[in-house]
């Protein structure tokens, strides 16, 4: 019977092509607009570090120069200054720590015939690589031993051993980075974590590029922070780098890989000794409330995904809604077109419980259509996104688990909103319609 | 076959209450052709429509071939419907889209057969009205007497047990409303119940009673004593 409600769901899509196409459109207008900000949406809320997520924490020092009652979580800087990165890192309770911020340098391939490029750089220490589960294609990072004995050591990412190398293995080549040269001794492999949870201040959504090279080198090249935030409390006292260094400005990314609770009620602990301790030297004026937190909480304390998405992707909801009203309407007209139909089935003995199965395998069958369109619509809606907000790039694409979803959401929606059309022709005074014909 | 006694009908809105049938008795007996006849809004379509398990009644009994279906459920008078009724409307009622096959497959379909069976009973019905030849057509490449013979394949698809045929030659010229009702009679002559609303005295007269519908009452009927009497159009036998 199912096969014989589809054809005759079909040979009724036929029969009113400009209505079941509205139809379709409607819905498929509806699905399209919903999952191609869903899609968008999927992606910035989910686990960027998956199986791991829940080792990684950073935090939020409570650094005011002057004596407060209370420091909100908004004044409290989410990065954090040399000195005390040099500080904190001495703790050995975390497994692994982290360090790094982001440059960029021009860069110049080996080969002369190719121009110089400017790329990202990004200084990082030897845990930056354990914290963050790197994966390789070709050699190893560096270790806290040479990054210190060897330091002119670069690591590139995939794209760019891609441009520079053609992708082939480039371990042992030197690179020449700003002034300096460097040994190649590792090439990562795809590391695209979304959104970027280690460096939300540049763009949660961006893609690390370009290359890496030890931590140790920032006092040795005195090499600044380019792109991203840096925020000072007061000028250094001379318009030296080392001053610089000395001075309360925050600017550098620290993750702790912890092992568990007691691990992070310990770093707690340790931070606000760290403070206690500072406050002697006139700094740390605040009530020590440290924040330390977990990655996820951390994306929700950035706002990597913020209020007026949510809102926009409410109306987007809502405009699906709309668009199924209007649907309702157009199939109680379609099927009312069909009332001397249903009520000659009903007198050769099609039920209420039949026609209306048949209705809803053609109701079904427009909404998995509308799904199709809406495929369509979503696709075009995420080209247009990309275009509008190039930081998206990563967050546009259309996954086949959402292509179901779409597909399913449309059924579902259609289904719901012919139930009352549906309903409605099968309560039909089937004598009064045989005579109409 | 079929024997309604004391059955009413009343249509009610706002402001009027009609009644359509009141206090109306029949006896249809296996393998008679009755024409039910009477002027507009006497009451023939609603005991049609009641007679087909289309429209409820307020009271009275009904039985049709045995079966009381004053209380059906919808599921059960479908069925019975499917089963024990088949229908012949004066507007044809083909679904347009459906070639001949289809049409008359539809009744079929709400039956559960096979496949194989409802192929069957397909070519049989088509061969009885002798469109056999004319399956993959659609209704709109037929004449309207042609159309009417798919309705009567339809009807007799499902073997019912009652024809129930409303203006069946209503819609149709006079050639072909002769050969729609030459074929309804031979139907009949091979032992079909048909009851035929109609208000063409002419044609009420080829059936072998009449039954005269007056104020939703059975006014007075007609027995001819043999078919060859009613079609020769012998005034009869008048039972007040």
């Amino acid at each position: 019977m199912m096969a014989y409600h589809l054809k005759l769901a079909w040979l009724s899509f036929r029969k009113t092509p400009v209505m079941s196409s509205l139809i379709i459109g409607a819905i498929g207008l509806g699905i399209g607009v919903c999952i191609s900000l869903l899609t968008v949406y999927v992606l910035m809320i989910k686990d960027p570090a998956p199986g791991f997520s829940d080792r990684l924490f950073t935090y939020k020092l409570d650094n005011q120069a002057v004596e407060t009652a209370e420091t909100s979580t908004a004044m409290k800087h989410p990065l954090v200054g040399y000195r005390d990165a040099m500080n904190i890192i001495k703790s050995d309770i975390p497994v692994n720590q982290s360090l790094h911020y982001q440059t960029a340098a021009v860069i110049y391939p080996a080969n002369t015939n190719q121009s110089p490029v400017t790329k990202q750089l990004r200084l990082a220490n030897a845990g930056f690589f354990a914290v963050h589960r790197i994966p390789f294609l070709y050699g190893s990072p560096w270790t806290d031993a040479n990054e210190i004995s060897d330091p002119y050591q670069t690591v590139l990412t995939r794209d760019l051993n891609e441009t520079l190398y053609a992708g082939k293995n480039s371990v042992g080549k030197s690179l020449k980075i700003g002034p300096n040269h460097y040994k190649i001794i590792g090439v990562m492999d795809d590391f695209k974590p979304m959104p970027l949870y280690l460096e939300t201040d540049s763009g949660a959504f961006n893609e690390i590029t370009g290359a890496l090279i030890p931590f140790s080198l920032t006092p040795v090249l005195e090499i600044r922070k380019n792109g991203g935030s840096t925020r000072c409390r007061s000028d250094p006292a001379e318009d030296t780098f080392a001053a610089f260094l000395e001075t309360d400005c925050y600017w550098i990314h620290h993750w702790v890989e912890l092992a568990s609770a007691d691990d992070v009620a310990r770093f707690t602990q340790y931070l606000d000794d760290y403070g206690l301790q500072q406050r002697q030297f006139g700094r740390f004026m605040g009530n020590a409330m440290h924040e330390v937190h977990g990655m996820l909480s951390w994306l929700e304390d950035r706002q990597v995904v913020n209020q007026d998405y949510r809102i926009l992707l409410s109306l987007a909801f809502l405009f699906l809604l709309v668009c199924l009203l209007n649907c309702i309407g157009l199939l109680l007209a379609k099927f009312l077109g069909k009332s001397s139909e249903i009520s000659l089935r009903r007198a050769v003995g099609g039920s209420r419980k039949m026609i209306f199965r048949q209705y809803m395998v053609e109701v079904t069958l427009i909404g998995f259509l509308g799904g199709c369109v809406g495929l369509l619509v979503a696709a075009s809606g995420l080209i247009g996104i990309r275009a509008l907000y190039s930081n998206y790039e990563q967050l546009t694409h259309l996954t086949l688990e959402l292509s179901g979803i779409a597909i399913l959401l449309a059924i579902v929606s259609t289904i719901i909103a012919g139930l009352f059309p549906v309903w409605q022709v099968c309560r039909l005074p089937v004598s009064q319609h045989l005579k109409s014909q | 076959m079929l024997s309604m006694k004391h059955v009413s009908k009343i249509f009610q809105t706002d402001l009027i209450e009609t009644h359509a049938l009141r206090d109306f008795n029949l006896e249809v007996a296996t393998g008679e052709f009755v024409a039910v006849t009477g002027p507009s809004g006497s009451g023939k379509t609603t005991f049609l429509n009641i007679a087909g398990l289309l429209d409820p009644f307020e009271s009275g009994e009904y039985l049709l071939d045995g079966v009381d279906v004053s209380h059906l459920s919808d599921d059960a008078a479908s069925a019975l419907r499917n089963e024990k009724i088949g229908f012949i409307f004066q507007s044809f009622n083909l679904i347009p889209d459906l070639n001949l096959f289809d049409n008359v497959d539809v009744p079929l379909r709400y039956r559960g057969f096979n496949a194989a069976e409802r192929k069957r009973r397909i070519e049989r019905a088509l061969e009885t009205v002798g469109l056999s030849g004319r399956m993959k057509h659609l209704p709109s490449q037929l004449s309207g007497g042609q159309q009417q013979r798919v309705a009567i394949a339809r009807a007799l698809a499902g073997e019912p047990k009652i024809l129930l045929a409303d203006e069946p030659t209503g819609n149709l010229d006079s050639l072909m409303a002769r050969q729609v009702l030459e074929l309804l009679e031979s139907l009949n002559e091979a032992g079909a119940t048909i009851i035929m609303v109609t208000h063409d005295a002419d044609l009420a007269r080829r059936a072998r009673r009449n039954v005269h519908v007056l104020d939703g009452r059975v006014d007075d009927y007609t027995l001819y004593d043999t078919l060859d009497q009613a079609r020769g159009q012998n005034s009869g036998l008048t039972i007040p």
